[in-house]
């Protein structure tokens, strides 16, 4: 893997910097799991069309696949490791759990990444932009009613509960 | 995997981006989001020596600006930015309802319309939609900049006017008529997939009509005949049945993995017919985008 051109990056990932080297052509996913060791986020399709590597680069979705590490050199990058904080699960990974939307759970850290991304900028969206901000995360499993309700579940709690509100926003204890 | 001999370059500035597509020369591809250029390197489609990214270029640090008559879109405004903006909207809303329904919110978040068209894909979602507003693309080249309008920027399915060592800086719209419109994509499924059929359909305050077709032809167009018999006769029953079947006689579509060449050609018909009324039910709510 350590090959070719070395281009030296300064990323942030889960609110930690990190300097590196990474190569030519490694791609953002690998540079988090092979580098990092972050391996929650998955790779599936390798072409942009799954959704199951999307993390969040400078808060906003993107396929880690489809980005060369040497892209993120000053950037911020969100994985699905960065949601929980001291242990205790994002209020989007308590509802995934509740609503039984993890089966194999493969396409989870992704879906889960694309619904933060989009209750960053829309805390209360309805069910219909719910399911156009997750039209890049296939789901073989679940059928995505289950999904759906977990995110829209999120929408309601925050809507009843300011203080989980807070929690949203990742950017403020980082 | 991506060959390990692939070359990355980050130019900071023009001088420096014209050093280095000089340097690597026809297998020096430039990219700014790479939702396009990675995905052919990865399946080997692309013979590519070195990848020069665009995004951190001082003289491309814009999204969009006021120029000339009309507007220039940067190379490196991203679709969702597009979509996203109030005053693109305003003024281009067909653009902006075709940018959206490019793959997914992943891929909008770092594609470009630059990108769109220099991929010259028959399919592609923003070709229709510019061409109905006339657009052209700015290129630089170290000789200086040229305007090249976008039906003659695209010369074919994958390839442009580009030469050389030249790229395209951004993409130009023309102030626009007063007007309505609609984009309408037909697709396998409804959610991310490339077009089966695509239709662009433009009523202007005038009573003209601009109409395109994408993913019907080895580029998208613009049925100019059509547009002709339907010109001030929307009311027209027998002129709108004439426009389609011109438009659909200029359609040169292809069998592939997506449909047979006979549903596209049947499909174009369908859809232009359901852009142009929602083109007409938009204009009659105020010649105004909301609906």
């Amino acid at each position: 893997m350590i090959e070719g051109q070395q281009i030296p990056i300064v990323v942030t990932v889960n609110g930690v910097m990190h300097q590196l080297a990474v190569s030519s052509n490694e791609t953002l996913a690998q540079m988090l799991r092979d580098t990092l060791g972050l391996t929650g986020t998955k790779e599936s399709c390798g072409k942009g069309e799954c959704g199951a590597c999307t993390v969040l680069l400078n808060g906003v979705a993107v396929n880690s696949c489809l980005v060369l590490a040497a892209e993120v050199d000053g950037c911020e990058v969100l994985t699905i490791e960065g949601l929980s904080k001291d242990g205790s699960l994002d209020p989007l990974q308590q509802a995934f759990i509740r609503e039984g939307a993890i089966q194999c759970g493969f396409c989870t850290p992704g879906m889960i990444m694309a619904a933060k991304a989009l209750l960053l900028k829309n805390p209360r969206p309805t069910r219909q932009e719910v399911a156009e901000a997750l039209v890049g995360n296939i789901c073989r499993c679940t059928g995505y009613e289950s999904i759906l309700r977990a995110v829209m579940s999120c929408v309601e709690e925050s809507s009843n509960n300011t203080q989980e509100h807070g929690r949203e926003c990742w950017n403020e204890d980082h | 995997m991506i060959p390990p001999g692939l070359r990355y370059v980050r130019p900071l500035c023009l001088d420096e981006l014209f050093a280095a597509m000089k340097e690597y020369g026809p297998k020096g591809k430039v990219f700014a989001g790479g939702t396009d250029i990675l995905v052919q390197i990865k399946s080997g489609r692309a013979d590519v020596r070195a990848l020069i990214d665009l995004k951190r270029i001082k003289e491309l640090q814009f999204t969009w600006r006021f120029e000339g008559d009309g507007v220039v879109i940067s190379s490196l405004m991203t679709l969702t930015a597009i979509c996203q903006d109030p005053q693109l909207r305003a003024m281009y809303p067909i653009l902006v309802e075709a940018v959206g329904t490019i793959g997914s919110v992943q891929v909008r978040n770092r594609g470009t319309i630059a990108g769109n068209v220099c991929n010259a894909s028959p399919a592609a979602d923003s070709l229709p939609a510019l061409l109905l507003y006339e657009a052209a693309v700015n290129v630089i080249g170290e000789k200086g900049r040229r305007t090249i309008p976008l039906e003659q920027f695209l010369v074919g399915p994958g390839q442009t006017a580009l030469r050389e060592c030249e790229v395209v800086e951004s993409v130009f719209l023309p102030s626009p008529p007063k007007h309505s419109g609609a984009y309408c994509k037909l697709s396998r499924r409804r959610g991310f997939d490339l077009s089966t059929v695509s239709a662009g359909a433009m009523v202007v305050n005038d009573g003209t009509v601009r109409l395109a077709v994408g993913a019907a032809a080895p580029r998208a167009f613009r049925p100019r005949e059509a547009e002709q018999v339907i010109a001030g006769k929307l009311e027209c029953a027998e002129a709108l049945e004439k426009c389609l079947e011109l438009a659909q006689a200029a359609a040169a579509p292809i069998s592939d993995i997506r449909a047979s060449r006979e549903y596209r050609k049947a499909m174009v018909k369908v859809l232009l017919r359901r852009a142009i009324q929602k083109a007409v039910s938009r204009f009659g709510a105020g010649g105004n985008w909301s609906d």
